[in-house]
C-alpha cells in the first residue's frame, strides 16, 4: 500500500513537474514569439489624420453651414487678392487670400457681406444672394432677403413692340422709356410662358402709305404702323387687292428671323400667310390666315408627313423653318426653305425629339443588389437635342452628381425623355448608420429608415454567418475621388469598410484534431467579398475597374498564419470577373428622379416652381397634342423641376441636417476601426498574432480564484496575442473547464499549485483524496485543449489607377469629354492639361521613368529627442540620446521618396516587394509616408531581469513601387532597439468619457470611461482611498494594442445620487504582472476627481414664432418665412435645435450653444405648415414642440368695391387694405390709365377707404394697389362726373 | 500751223483728262486708304451729327466686342481661364456646398459703366477730329463741356451726348446741343440671360439651359465644366452672332474627397 502511495506520489509528482514544467516551456514559447511583437500603428500620426479627415470629410460634407474645413474658424474676406467680393475661408489661410483685414465671423453676420437682394432702381433689375457693400456701392438698393423674394422683384408682361418680355415693372418701364413707346406692363400675367404666348398673339395686318406716288404697304404690327403715319387694317395681307397696292401676292417663300414657319412673300417683301402648296387657301382671298387654320405639316403619325406642301412648322413639335437639304424637299422647286426636321439621333441610334434630353453613363450605376457599380473614372452625362443637333451635359465630375431621367409616354408611342443633372446624396447614406449603445446593454448597429427613403442610398445587408450579419446603408452611385491629391481623405472613408475578425480554433491536448471555434465564418471567402461588397459601394474603394475596364486590386485581406484547416479567405476569380463587367453601362438602365424624396427636404416641387426648368414638360404636352389627340400628362415637368429641387437641396441641405449624424456616424466608424466590430475586439493594425497557448497557467494561480487566473492569463495573452474581450474569454475556455473540475475537487485546486502545498494536501487527505486527485488530474488532462486564433483582417483601400500612363490617350475614345478625373483614372501618369481650352489633353506626364523611388528618413517627422543616425543610402537607425528607445513612448518617424510611391515593409526578409507583408495603412503614392512605433517595454515582451545590457533589437525592411510600376529590388533597413529599464511611474488618467459634468435630469447611472496613458486596471470609490480597498472596478482594455487615439479606456456604470458628486478614481499599471510580479506594479496615490452634476431641470422650449395657427401672408412666392425658437431650462438654457421636416432631422441654422434658434426658410409655398421642433442640451435634455403657421399668397390686385362723392371728396372703398393714386384729366382715353405711382396723386388711406378731391369735370384715372404689390395692369376705376 | 496747234490742243485736253483721271483715281486711293479715318463729307459739314453719330456708334460698339468675350469687363479681374481668354466671375462661391454670391449685382450698370468708360474719350475725340476737320474749311467751333450718357435697352443701345456745339463761318453760325445716338446690339439682352443664370445658381445651384433655349430660341447656350466645379456659359445670340460668356462657380462639392 506504502509503495502503491509511493508511485502514486512519483506519478503525481512527474506529474506536477511535468506541469510546471510546461508553464516554463509556455513561457518560452510566449516569449519566443513575442521577439517581433513590436506594435506599429502605420501611419499612427497619419491615422490620427485620417480620423480628422473622416471628421473633416463628415464636416465638409455634412456640417450645418457647408464649411471649407471643419478643423478650423472660417473667416470672412471682403475682398480678396484676386479681387473676389465676400469669400469665406478657413482662418488659417484667409489673411493670404484677402487683400483687406479678414473678418472672423461667417459671410451672414458680417454687415458688409451680408446676401441679400439687390434691386437695380433704375433698370428695375434684381440679383440675388448680392453682397450689401457690392449693390450699395454702385447705387442699388438692397433688401435683407437673399432669395429675391420682395414686390420690387415681381415680374409681370412687358410688350415692348412685337416682343413680350417676362420682366418687372420697373424693368419695362425703363426698356420703354429708352424705346420710346408707351409703357404695356401686364402683372395679373405671372407665367413667362403666357407672357411668351401673349407676343404671339398681337394683331397684324397692312399698314398703307404713299411712296413715290404709288399706294404701297408694309405689313406690321398696328403701332409700328401708326409711328409710321401709315393706315392699318387689321389682318389683311398687302396683297389683298382691294387695298390696290403696287405689291403683288406669293412670289417667294422663305423663313421669317424669330419664327418658326415658312411663309409667303409678296413682291413689296411683305410677309403673308404661311407657306401651303395650295396657294388659293394659303392666300386666304388676301387676308391674315391664322395658323391654326393652316395648312397641317403633320399627317397621320407622321409629324412632317406634309413637309413637301406645308410649311405650317412647330418648333415645340419638332419641326422649324430652315433651308430645303437633298431629303427634304418642297413641292415648288423654287422654293428654298423647308419645314426642317429638328429631331436628333442618339448614341445608341434611337430618335429623339427636339428638346428632349436622357442619361448617358459612362459605365454601370447603381446597384446590382449587392454593390454599387459605377466604376472608377467613368461619369454620367446628360444628352439634349437642341434644334437637330446633340448636346453633351457632363454632370459634375467625380459623380458628385447623377444624370436622372424621367420619361412620358406621348399619344403617338414616343418616350419623351427628360433628364436632368442632380446632386448625388452618397453623402447621407453614412450618415445613417449608428453604433448606439444602450445603458448598460449591447452595442447595436443600426440604420435610419430613412437610408431606404434616401433614393441615392441603399441597405446592404451584409451577412457572413454567425455574429457577422448586420445591416450597412450605403451609397448607391459610389462617389469618385480626387485621385491626384493624395488622396488621404478617400482612404479615410475607404477604411470604414476595413473588419478584423479573430478565428479561434480548438484542439484536444491529447487526442483529436483541429476544428473551427469561433468566428469560423471569417475565414471563408464570403467573408472577403461580403465587406468588398462594402468596400467598392463606398466609393472609389478596393477592386474595380477604370472605365476603360483595367482592374485593379485595393484591398488586402491579412490572415495572420496558415489555419490548421481549411484555406485563407480570397476574392474568387469569380467575383473579380464579376466586377470587370461594370466597365460597360447597362443598356436601358435609367435612373429615376427620386423626386419624392428631394421634395421632403423643403424645396419646391417642379410645378411649384412653375419656371423654365419645366419646358421639358411643356415640350412633352405639346408633343402628345396631336390633332384630334389630348394632350399627355406634363409629368416630365418633375424632371424640370428636379432640377431646382436638386439645387434647393444642396443649398438647404448642406447647411442643415446631415452634419452631426455623420460626423458621429464616421467618428463611429473611425473608431469601429480600433475596436473591431460584431463583437471582436484588436488593435488597428498588430502586424503579429500569437499561436498555441496552453491552458496550464491556472495551476500556477495557487489560489481558488480561478476566474481571477484566467483573466490574468487572458491579460497576458492579450497583450501578446492581440486579443482581448469576450475573445479572451471563450479563449480561455479551457481554463475554465478546468477551473470546474478543480472546484470539483475543492482543496486539491490550491494543491495543484505549488508542490509543496500539493504534499501538504496529500498528506492531509490521505489515499481516497489522493485518488480523486488523480482521477482530477487525469481528467484535467484529457480536458486540456490547444487553441489557436488566427486573425482575419480585411483592408479595404482607396482605388488606385494601374501603373503607368498607356492608356492615358483612350481619354474621349468613347466620344464623351475627357476630364480630370476620368483622365486620372486610366494611369498613375495620365495628366490632363490645357483643361478649358481647345488643347485639352490626357498625356502621360513621365513616359521615360525607368528608377525605382529612392527611399531617405523623412527629417521633418520624428518624434522629439528621437534622431536619425546611422543613415545610409541602405536605411537609418531611429536612436534616443540613451540610443535605444524608451518603452512606452510611441516614436513618430517616416520615410520619404524621391517621387510619390507606395511603400511596404515587413519584419522579415522578403524576395520582392510584392512579397512584403505590411504596408504604412494605405495604398497611396505618396512622397512622404509615416508611421508610429509604440514601443512596448521589455518585460511585457518578456525579456526581464537585471542585467543592464539586455536589449531588444528591431528592424523593419522597407521597399517602393512608384507610378509606373519601378519597384526597389534592395530592402530599405529601419533599425531600432529598446530601452532597458522598469516601469517606475504610476499610471495617469488622461481623459474621461462624458467630458461634460452634467448629466440628464432625472438620470440615475452614467455610462462613463477614464482614459489612461498605459495598460491599466481601474477601479473608483466615494471615499478617498488607497486603490487596494476601493469597492468599485472598472472594465480596462488591459491589453497592450487595445489602445485607440485617447489611449487605454476603463469602461463602468456610475450611480447619479447626489446634485453634484465626486468620484474618486485610481488606476495599477502593469497589468500582466497581476500575479507573477503584483510588486512591480504602480499604483496611483491620488485620486482623478470624476465630478458628475445632475441637470437642474428638464429642458424647455419655451415659444416659437410663428406659432399657433398664425397667418402669414405674401405677394410672392416661394415665401421667405423666419422661425425662431427659444429655450430654457435643462443645464443652463442653452440647447441645439433641430427642426422635423417630412422626417427629417435639420439642425437650425443659427443655432450655436444658444437659446434662440432662428432659421431662415425662403422657399415656402403657400400652405398650412405644422413645425417639429426637437432641441436637445450638452446633458441630453431633450424637448420637443411644434409650431403650426399658415402661409398665403395674395396675388390678387385689389378690387374697387364702391365709389363715392362725399362732400366735394371722391371716396373709393375697396376689397382689401390698399393704397390708392389717381390722375386727373379733361381727356377720357384709353392712354389714361397708362400711369405710375411716381407720377400720379396720391389718396389718402392706407386701408379699404380712400379719398381726395374731387372735380366733376375731370376724368380721374385710380389706380388701388396692395402691400403686397398687387395691382391691375390698368386702372382700378375711372371715375367721371359721378359716373364710374 | 493750224493743224499743229489742233494737234497740241488735242494734247492739252488729253493730258487735261489724264490728269483729272489721274487726280479722281488719288482721291479714290486716299479714300480708301484712309477710309477708316473719319471722313467729314460736305454733308456733314454742315450737319455734324451724322459725323459724331457714326463715330460714337462705332465707339460703342467696340466697347461691347471687346467686353463680351470677358463677361462683361474690358480689364475683368477675378477670372478663369477659358479658351485662352480670361472670364469674369459672375457668381462665384470658393466655398464648398453653398450657392454663388453674386459678384456683380448691378451687372446692367456696370456694363454701361465699362461702355460709358471705354467710349466717352473716344467720342471726345471724335469732337477733336470733327474741330480739326470743320476748322480746316475755316469754321469756327466751339464746344461747351461733355457729359455722354448710355442706356441700354432692348437690342439696343443709346447713347446721349449732351454738348453745346457752335460752328461759326462768316458771322453766321450754327448751335447743336444734343446729339442721339442708338445702334443696334444685343448686349442688353445678353446680360439680362446672364442675370437669368446667375440668380438661377445663386437660388437653385441649377439653370436649366436647354429648357431655357427650347423656349427662347433666339438664345444659344453652351455649359463647360471645369473640375473644380466652375462652369461657362456661353451665351450666344442667334441673330447677331455675338456671345457673352460668363463664370459661374456654386454648390461646389468637393472634388472627390480631395485630401
Amino acid at each position: 500500500m506504502k509503495k502503491t502511495i509511493n508511485k502514486n506520489y512519483f506519478k503525481v509528482g512527474l506529474q506536477i513537474f511535468l506541469l510546471i514544467a510546461a508553464t516554463f516551456a509556455f513561457a518560452y514559447i510566449l516569449k519566443e514569439g513575442s521577439s517581433e511583437d513590436v506594435i506599429i500603428n502605420y501611419n499612427e500620426n497619419s491615422d490620427n489624420e485620417l480620423i480628422n479627415a473622416l471628421a473633416a470629410i463628415g464636416s465638409l460634407i455634412f456640417s450645418e453651414e457647408g464649411l471649407v474645413s471643419a478643423q478650423e474658424a472660417i473667416y470672412t474676406c471682403p475682398k480678396s487678392k484676386e479681387g473676389k467680393s465676400c469669400q469665406e475661408y478657413p482662418s488659417s489661410i484667409c489673411s493670404s487670400e484677402c487683400a483687406v483685414a479678414c473678418i472672423p465671423s461667417r459671410r451672414e453676420n458680417v454687415g458688409e457681406c451680408k446676401p441679400g437682394t439687390c434691386y437695380d432702381s433704375k433698370e428695375g433689375i434684381c440679383e440675388v444672394n448680392a453682397p450689401k457693400a457690392s449693390c450699395d456701392i454702385l447705387g442699388g438698393k438692397w433688401f435683407n432677403d437673399p432669395k429675391g423674394n420682395i414686390k420690387e422683384c415681381k415680374r409681370g408682361c412687358c410688350l415692348i413692340g412685337d416682343q413680350a418680355i417676362f420682366a418687372t415693372e420697373q424693368q419695362c418701364a425703363r426698356s420703354s422709356a429708352l424705346l420710346g413707346i408707351t409703357k404695356k406692363f401686364r402683372p395679373e400675367l405671372k407665367s413667362e410662358l403666357a407672357c411668351i404666348g401673349l407676343a404671339k398673339t398681337q394683331e397684324e395686318g397692312a399698314c398703307i402709305f404713299e411712296k413715290e406716288n404709288e399706294n404701297t404697304c408694309k405689313f406690321t404690327k398696328k403701332s409700328d404702323c401708326l409711328q409710321i403715319g401709315g393706315k392699318f387694317l387689321t389682318g389683311t395681307l398687302c396683297s389683298n387687292p382691294d387695298l390696290k397696292t403696287n405689291c403683288k401676292p406669293q412670289v417667294k417663300a422663305e423663313c421669317v428671323q424669330g419664327k418658326d414657319e415658312v411663309y409667303w412673300f409678296d413682291s413689296c417683301g411683305n410677309r403673308e400667310n404661311i407657306y401651303d402648296a395650295d396657294k388659293i387657301k394659303s392666300y386666304n382671298k388676301g387676308n391674315v390666315l391664322a395658323k391654326a387654320a393652316s395648312c397641317s405639316v403633320e399627317s397621320g403619325s407622321s409629324f412632317l408627313g406634309n413637309q413637301k406642301s406645308c410649311g405650317n412648322c412647330n418648333y415645340l413639335r419638332g419641326s422649324k423653318c430652315g433651308k430645303k437639304t437633298e431629303t427634304q424637299k418642297v413641292a415648288d422647286n423654287n422654293i428654298d426653305a423647308v419645314c426642317r426636321d429638328l429631331t436628333c439621333v442618339d448614341r445608341n441610334k434611337n430618335k429623339r425629339i427636339n428638346g428632349e434630353s436622357w442619361c448617358v453613363y459612362q459605365s454601370s450605376t447603381g446597384t446590382d443588389g449587392k454593390r454599387s457599380t459605377d466604376v472608377a473614372g467613368s461619369r454620367h452625362f446628360r444628352e439634349a437635342c437642341v434644334d437637330g443637333e446633340v448636346k453633351i451635359e457632363p454632370c459634375a465630375d467625380y459623380r458628385n452628381e447623377i444624370c436622372v431621367e424621367s420619361k412620358t409616354a406621348l399619344e403617338n408611342g414616343h418616350q419623351f425623355s427628360s433628364a436632368a443633372c442632380r446632386l448625388n446624396k452618397w453623402q447621407e447614406c453614412t450618415s445613417f448608420n449608428s453604433f448606439e449603445q444602450e445603458e448598460g446593454g449591447e452595442e447595436e448597429r443600426e440604420v435610419d429608415p430613412r437610408c431606404g427613403a434616401n433614393p441615392d442610398c441603399f441597405i446592404r445587408h451584409v451577412e457572413i454567418g454567425g455574429k457577422m450579419n448586420f445591416d450597412m446603408c450605403l451609397p448607391k452611385y459610389a462617389p469618385g475621388f480626387d485621385l491626384g491629391t493624395g488622396g488621404k481623405g478617400a482612404s479615410g472613408l475607404c477604411s470604414t469598410a476595413n473588419k478584423k475578425c479573430r478565428v479561434t480554433y480548438v484542439k484536444p491536448k491529447y487526442f483529436g484534431s483541429w476544428s473551427c471555434k469561433e468566428n469560423c465564418e471569417c475565414m471563408k471567402d464570403k467573408f472577403a467579398e461580403e465587406m468588398h461588397d462594402v468596400c467598392m459601394s463606398l466609393g472609389d474603394c478596393g477592386a474595380k475597374v477604370n472605365y476603360m475596364g483595367v482592374l485593379t486590386k485595393n484591398f488586402k485581406i491579412k490572415v495572420s498564419e496558415n489555419p490548421p484547416i481549411g484555406k485563407k479567405p480570397e476574392i474568387t476569380d469569380g467575383y473579380l470577373s464579376g466586377i470587370s463587367g461594370y466597365a460597360k453601362p447597362t443598356k436601358g438602365k435609367i435612373i429615376p428622379p427620386g423626386e419624392e424624396y428631394l421634395k421632403t427636404l423643403g424645396s419646391p416641387t417642379g410645378s411649384d416652381l412653375l419656371s423654365i426648368s419645366g419646358v421639358g414638360g411643356l415640350i412633352a404636352a405639346v408633343q402628345g397634342s396631336f390633332p384630334g389627340q389630348t394632350q399627355s400628362a406634363p409629368t416630365t415637368v418633375i424632371t424640370g423641376g428636379t432640377s431646382g429641387i436638386t439645387g434647393s437641396a444642396v443649398q438647404d441641405n448642406s447647411n442643415s441636417i446631415t452634419g452631426n449624424a455623420v460626423i458621429t456616424g464616421m467618428q463611429g466608424a473611425g473608431e469601429r476601426q480600433t475596436e473591431g466590430t460584431a463583437g471582436q475586439q484588436g488593435g488597428e493594425g498588430v502586424p503579429v498574432v500569437k499561436g498555441t497557448e496552453e491552458s496550464t497557467q491556472p495551476a500556477q494561480s495557487g489560489n481558488s480564484n480561478y476566474a481571477a487566473a484566467g483573466s490574468a492569463l487572458g491579460a497576458v495573452s492579450n497583450l501578446l496575442g492581440g486579443t482581448g474581450g469576450k475573445e479572451g474569454a471563450s479563449q480561455d475556455e479551457g481554463l475554465a473547464t478546468a477551473s470546474m473540475i478543480v472546484g470539483a475537487v475543492g482543496a486539491l485546486a490550491s494543491a495543484a499549485a505549488l508542490l509543496p502545498a500539493f504534499a501538504a494536501a496529500a498528506g492531509v487527505l490521505g489515499p481516497i483524496g489522493l485518488g480523486l486527485a488523480v482521477v482530477a488530474l487525469i481528467l484535467l488532462l484529457l480536458s486540456k485543449q490547444e487553441t489557436k486564433v488566427i486573425t482575419v483582417d480585411f483592408k479595404c483601400y482607396a482605388w488606385q489607377p494601374p501603373s503607368g500612363g498607356a492608356d492615358c490617350k483612350k481619354c474621349g475614345s468613347d466620344k464623351l469629354p475627357c476630364s480630370k478625373y476620368s483622365c486620372a483614372s486610366l494611369g498613375q501618369s495620365c495628366k490632363l492639361i490645357n483643361e478649358g481650352n481647345p488643347q485639352v489633353e490626357c498625356i502621360d506626364s513621365a513616359p521615360d521613368d525607368a528608377g525605382s523611388p529612392v527611399i531617405s528618413p523623412l527629417y521633418s517627422t520624428i518624434t522629439q529627442g528621437y534622431n536619425y543616425t546611422n543613415v545610409s543610402a541602405n536605411g537609418f537607425k531611429i536612436t534616443s540620446k540613451q540610443d535605444c528607445l524608451r518603452a512606452y513612448t510611441p516614436v513618430e518617424f517616416g520615410i520619404t521618396t524621391n517621387e510619390p510611391a507606395q511603400c511596404k515593409f515587413d519584419v522579415n526578409h522578403t524576395a520582392r516587394f510584392e512579397d512584403m507583408a505590411d504596408d504604412f495603412g494605405n495604398n497611396l503614392y505618396l512622397r512622404n509616408q509615416t508611421a508610429t512605433i509604440n514601443i512596448p517595454s521589455l518585460e511585457s515582451l518578456g525579456i526581464s531581469g537585471f542585467d543592464p545590457n539586455r536589449r531588444a533589437d528591431y528592424n523593419l525592411y522597407i521597399r517602393c513601387q512608384d507610378a509606373n510600376g519601378n519597384k526597389n529590388v534592395k530592402e530599405y533597413n529601419i533599425n531600432f532597439c529598446v530601452e532597458p529599464g522598469d516601469d517606475i511611474t504610476a499610471p495617469a488618467i488622461t481623459s474621461r468619457v462624458p467630458e461634460f459634468e452634467f448629466v440628464k435630469f432625472g438620470a440615475t447611472n452614467l455610462n462613463a470611461s477614464v482614459y489612461a496613458a498605459e495598460p491599466v486596471e481601474c477601479r473608483w470609490d466615494e471615499n478617498d482611498v488607497d486603490y487596494d480597498i476601493m469597492k468599485n472596478n472598472f472594465v480596462c482594455n488591459t491589453g497592450y494594442e487595445q489602445t485607440d487615439f485617447n489611449g487605454w479606456k476603463c469602461d463602468t456604470t456610475l450611480p447619479v445620487v447626489k446634485n453634484e458628486s465626486i468620484l474618486n478614481v485610481r488606476c495599477k499599471d502593469q497589468p500582466w504582472f497581476a500575479i507573477t510580479n503584483e510588486s512591480s506594479r504602480n499604483k496611483n496615490t491620488e485620486s482623478y476627481k470624476f465630478k458628475i452634476k445632475k441637470s437642474p431641470s428638464k429642458l424647455r422650449i419655451d415659444s416659437i414664432a410663428p406659432d399657433n395657427n398664425t397667418i402669414i401672408y405674401s405677394g410672392v412666392k416661394p415665401m421667405t418665412v423666419e422661425v425662431v425658437a427659444k429655450t430654457a431650462g435643462g443645464v443652463d438654457g442653452t440647447a441645439t435645435c433641430y427642426y422635423i421636416f417630412e422626417n427629417n432631422t435639420i439642425l437650425f441654422y443659427d443655432t450655436i450653444e444658444k437659446s434662440t434658434h432662428r432659421n431662415i426658410f425662403n422657399q415656402f409655398f403657400p400652405g398650412d405648415f405644422s413645425l417639429p421642433i426637437k432641441c436637445s442640451d450638452k446633458a441630453g435634455n431633450e424637448a420637443q414642440k411644434t409650431t403650426k403657421f399658415r402661409l398665403r399668397i395674395d396675388t390678387t390686385a385689389p378690387e374697387v368695391t364702391r365709389v363715392y362723392e362725399q362732400a366735394g371728396s371722391l371716396v373709393v372703398i375697396t376689397n382689401e387694405n390698399s393704397e390708392c393714386s389717381y390722375i386727373a384729366s379733361a381727356e377720357r382715353t384709353a392712354e389714361g390709365c397708362d400711369f405710375d405711382s411716381e407720377n400720379s396723386s396720391l389718396m389718402s388711406g392706407t386701408e379699404r377707404e380712400h379719398s381726395s378731391s374731387f372735380n366733376q369735370g375731370l376724368t380721374h384715372y385710380i389706380k388701388c394697389y396692395d402691400p403686397y404689390g398687387n395691382k391691375l395692369g390698368t386702372c382700378s376705376v375711372i371715375v367721371r362726373g359721378g359716373y364710374t | 500751223m493750224k493743224r499743229i496747234s489742233n494737234k497740241s490742243s488735242k494734247r492739252g485736253q488729253i493730258t487735261i483728262w489724264i490728269i483729272v483721271a489721274l487726280a479722281i483715281v488719288s482721291i479714290n486711293l486716299i479714300l480708301f486708304a484712309f477710309g477708316k479715318v473719319p471722313f467729314l463729307s460736305v454733308a456733314e459739314e454742315t450737319n455734324p451729327n451724322a459725323f459724331i453719330e457714326k463715330c460714337a456708334e462705332k465707339a460703342v460698339n467696340d466697347a461691347v466686342d471687346l467686353l463680351l468675350p470677358h463677361g462683361g469687363f474690358l480689364d475683368p479681374v477675378n477670372t478663369v481661364e477659358y479658351n485662352y481668354v480670361n472670364i469674369s466671375y459672375l457668381c462665384e462661391n470658393r466655398n464648398y456646398y453653398l450657392p454663388c454670391i453674386n459678384s456683380h449685382p448691378m451687372l446692367i450698370t456696370e456694363l454701361t459703366n465699362e461702355i460709358h468708360n471705354y467710349s466717352t474719350p473716344i467720342i471726345e475725340q471724335c469732337f477733336s477730329d470733327l474741330k480739326t476737320e470743320l476748322e480746316k474749311r475755316q469754321n469756327k467751333v466751339e464746344y461747351g463741356p461733355m457729359k455722354v450718357d448710355i442706356g441700354l435697352a432692348p437690342n439696343k443701345i443709346f447713347v446721349n451726348i449732351d454738348r453745346k456745339v457752335v460752328i461759326s463761318r462768316d458771322g453766321t453760325s450754327r448751335t447743336f446741343n444734343n446729339f442721339d445716338i442708338q445702334t443696334v446690339n444685343p448686349i442688353y439682352d445678353l446680360a439680362n440671360v446672364a442675370i437669368e443664370i446667375a440668380n438661377n445658381e445663386a437660388n437653385y445651384c441649377y439653370f436649366e439651359y436647354v429648357g431655357y433655349m427650347i423656349l427662347y430660341p433666339r438664345w444659344g447656350i453652351e455649359v463647360f465644366s471645369f473640375s473644380e466645379g466652375t462652369r461657362i456659359y456661353t451665351i450666344t445670340d442667334k441673330n447677331s452672332d455675338k456671345k457673352l460668356p460668363v463664370a459661374i462657380r456654386s454648390c461646389i462639392i468637393p472634388a472627390g474627397l480631395g485630401f
